[in-house]
């Protein structure tokens, strides 16, 4: 059938009703929002009818965005950070799952299902739920604390040798969620704990279609389970861990309903931020940028030394990785002294994402449109790079 | 031990791709790969404590929702593990019985509704998406591959970027407060479409070719050939958007008043958490209302919600 001339005019009848909606609701929208990106709110404008009395102000929104927008700097970090914690957690327990499932056990599709089930639930629902798990003094995670504290006897043993009493005192003080350190990690550990099912289903599938022979031939060898891992699992499922760490960044750009419902709607505690200036912050990236080269040429001599070089990849891949993160944390560890003046409050937990609905919700559209546009563009360059290094359509 | 020999570094690339697309069935079967110990031997049995380890951890809190949705009002703050008096002084289902009966917030109401919406969305979604993504797999028209690129670019908008025009045509169509409202701005699903154009064209071209012989139109082909054939797909699809329309939460809360008679379950809980946020165990019994439905029909439909949850992920 195809290739025939009538074929356009039935297939365009066939799609009508989802064009439509498409053209008007997703289509449509697009452009309005561009347009909308080059407006602002002022002072005269009449709020009954806001989104047609909004003066232009050309590209001023995005000059503001780049220029003198510190908290938008500030949770393009916080993303960053979030990024930072849910990906390789998510990828290690969504692998380390599928690897445990893998194994000849009883009731594999009754674990499936079970750490599958939190992937379905509402993330609101989720989040209200991890409140009140967090909540200081009556939370669950503190009644296990305290609970195992108590069992170990711990509270009456500071009492008798240090005349310490801790008993009904809150022992995380404001608890994690109240805490500008722990909220962010606390977030992304719980959509790690919500999220693991979905990438552990995609590690199975990849490791089921390892073919068997593979892994005999290993046996004949006799590869300890460590090789079988290092050589045969990981460098296969490697396209899942690609995809995941794509999904992953977009997931964390676009993290609102967690934040919202975690943080009460407000972004988590508030804190005192303190950043460099532009040349401060060229100072730090250089001197960052000094370490890591240097620990990065370490761990390739080392690795050359040792000869994984040339026979073992993916050990030499491991140990270059690996000096490069004892690279950063050194140059975060001894960083040299910079003036940080530029001062302000934030809040602890405002990824962009967040950021972005509170712009839309003080009414500052035209503002959270081209917010909305610069994150859009992020997401499209990291998806770009993704598609070189995969080479891959879609 | 070195390298084992001819093991490829890395996968080529299609063979990726169909890596996570064909023999889908495999991901259902049970393990055989000894990854870890040996396939024989009573080590085996060692891999269920982390197995049970991790299912409690990440099943605890919804475990702690259903313990605390029980306790009766007060108990939630002075929880012990080892009870204190006989359960049914510390147990009852009186939040349950409030959630229902409160004039303020109807949870049957409010359960109504999202199932309305939810179910609504899902058919309509469903029978859009499968004609849409039978021309999209069976049909070469013109335009056909510009208008693949278009749709795949909307998927990487951010959704808040539509929020605020979708918001002014729904005020402008004077659809605030209504089913329209709630429905109709999200039926046209580019995710759905993908998902039924992929799973369309694994049908053979002569089973339309035979239809067409023996003078079927397009409507017949539609009826006797896609819909009998697609029904995993579209059982698949209505699946997901019943749950996207269960937990969309922004959109149901922007389109209706506070007062509006058509609150969703999601929106009535954020208004009732922020009338009882002391009420623990009143909240947890609320929630109890968004999760239980969901978690049951995940039960019992367990195949369809893995399935299309990670091939669309792979799609993309």
């Amino acid at each position: 059938m195809p290739g025939r001339k009538s074929d356009t005019l039935t297939a365009y009848l066939l799609l009508a009703p989802f064009l439509v909606l498409f053209a008007v609701f997703l289509g449509y929208p697009v452009f309005y929002s561009l347009a909308l990106s080059l407006k602002k709110v002022t002072l005269s404008t009449d709020w009954y009818r806001v989104f047609e009395d909004m003066s232009y102000c050309g590209l001023d929104n995005y000059r503001r965005l780049f220029t003198q927008d510190c908290e938008f700097w500030w949770s393009l970090l916080l993303t960053l950070l979030y990024a930072t914690i849910t990906i390789p957690v998510g990828i290690a327990m969504s692998l380390g799952l599928a690897i445990l499932l893998s194994n000849k056990v009883r009731g594999v599709s009754f674990f499936r299902g079970a750490f599958f089930l939190p992937n379905v639930l509402d993330p609101l629902v989720v989040g209200v739920l991890w409140v009140f798990i967090c909540a200081p003094q009556y939370g669950l995670f503190e009644v296990i604390v305290r609970g195992g504290l108590e069992w170990l006897k711990i509270p009456q043993l500071l009492q008798s040798t240090f005349g310490i009493t801790a008993s009904g005192q809150s022992l995380l003080g404001v608890g994690l969620l109240g805490n500008p350190w722990t909220v962010l990690p606390t977030i992304a550990i719980a959509m790690v704990l919500k999220g693991a099912g979905f990438g552990m289903i995609l590690f199975l599938t990849a490791i089921q279609n390892i073919p068997e022979d593979l892994f005999e031939a290993a046996d004949l060898d006799g590869a300890s389970t460590w090789d079988k891992l290092l050589y045969i699992t990981i460098p296969h499922v490697k396209p899942v861990i690609l995809f995941m760490v794509v999904t992953g960044v977009m997931g964390s750009l676009n993290a609102f309903t967690e934040i919202y419902a975690m943080t009460g709607a407000e972004g988590g505690p508030a804190t005192q931020v303190t950043l460099p200036t532009a040349s401060g912050a060229l100072h730090l990236l250089a001197y960052a940028v000094a370490w890591v080269t240097s620990t990065t040429l370490a761990g390739l001599f080392v690795s050359w030394w040792c000869g994984f070089l040339e026979d073992e990849p993916i050990k030499a891949r491991l140990v270059t990785g690996l000096s490069m993160v004892i690279g950063l944390i050194g140059a975060i560890a001894t960083r040299p002294d910079v003036e940080l003046p530029i001062r302000f409050t934030a809040r602890a937990a405002s990824v962009s994402g967040f950021y972005l609905f509170k712009t839309f919700e003080r009414g500052d559209y035209g503002y959270a449109a081209a917010i909305a546009f610069v994150l859009m563009a992020i997401a499209l360059i990291i998806s770009a790079i993704n598609m070189y290094a995969y080479g891959r359509e879609d | 031990m070195t390298a084992i020999p001819n093991t490829p570094s890395t996968v080529p690339k299609t063979e990726c791709h169909s890596l996570l697309w064909s023999s889908r069935p495999e991901a259902f079967r049970c393990g055989r790969r000894g990854a870890i110990v040996g396939t024989s031997g009573w080590l085996q049995s060692f891999l269920y404590l982390p197995l049970l380890l991790l299912a409690i951890l990440m099943l605890s809190p919804f475990v702690w929702m259903l313990v605390v949705a029980l306790m009766k009002p007060g108990n939630a703050l002075k929880f012990r593990f080892i009870p204190e008096g006989p359960l049914s002084t510390l147990y009852s289902f009186e939040n349950f019985e409030r959630c229902v009966m409160s004039p303020d917030f109807p949870f049957l109401r409010f359960f109504a509704n999202s199932l309305i919406v939810a179910g609504i969305s899902g058919l309509l979604v469903t029978l859009i998406c499968t004609v849409g993504g039978y021309a999209f797999a069976k049909k070469r028209f013109l335009g056909r591959e510009l208008l693949f690129k278009i749709l795949l670019a909307s998927m990487l908008v951010p959704g808040l970027i539509y929020m605020i025009p979708q918001l002014t045509l729904v005020i402008r169509l004077g659809w605030v407060n209504s089913w329209y409202g709630l429905i109709v701005p999200h039926l046209a699903s580019v995710f759905g479409l993908f998902l039924m154009r992929q799973h369309i064209a694994t049908i053979p071209d002569s089973l339309f070719e035979a239809a067409h012989m023996d003078g079927a139109g397009e409507a017949g082909i539609l009826r006797y050939v896609v819909f009998p054939l697609s029904i995993p797909a579209m059982v698949t699809l209505f699946l997901l958007t019943f749950l996207f329309q269960w937990s969309n939460f922004l959109w149901q809360l922007v389109v209706n008043t506070p007062d509006s008679p058509l609150r969703t379950l999601p929106v009535g809980l954020a208004l009732f958490k922020g009338q009882y946020a002391i009420q623990w165990e009143m909240m947890m019994a609320g929630a109890c209302f968004s999760v239980l439905p969901i978690a049951l029909l995940f039960l019992l439909a367990q195949r369809f919600f893995i399935e299309g949850l990670t091939q669309g992920a792979v799609k993309g």
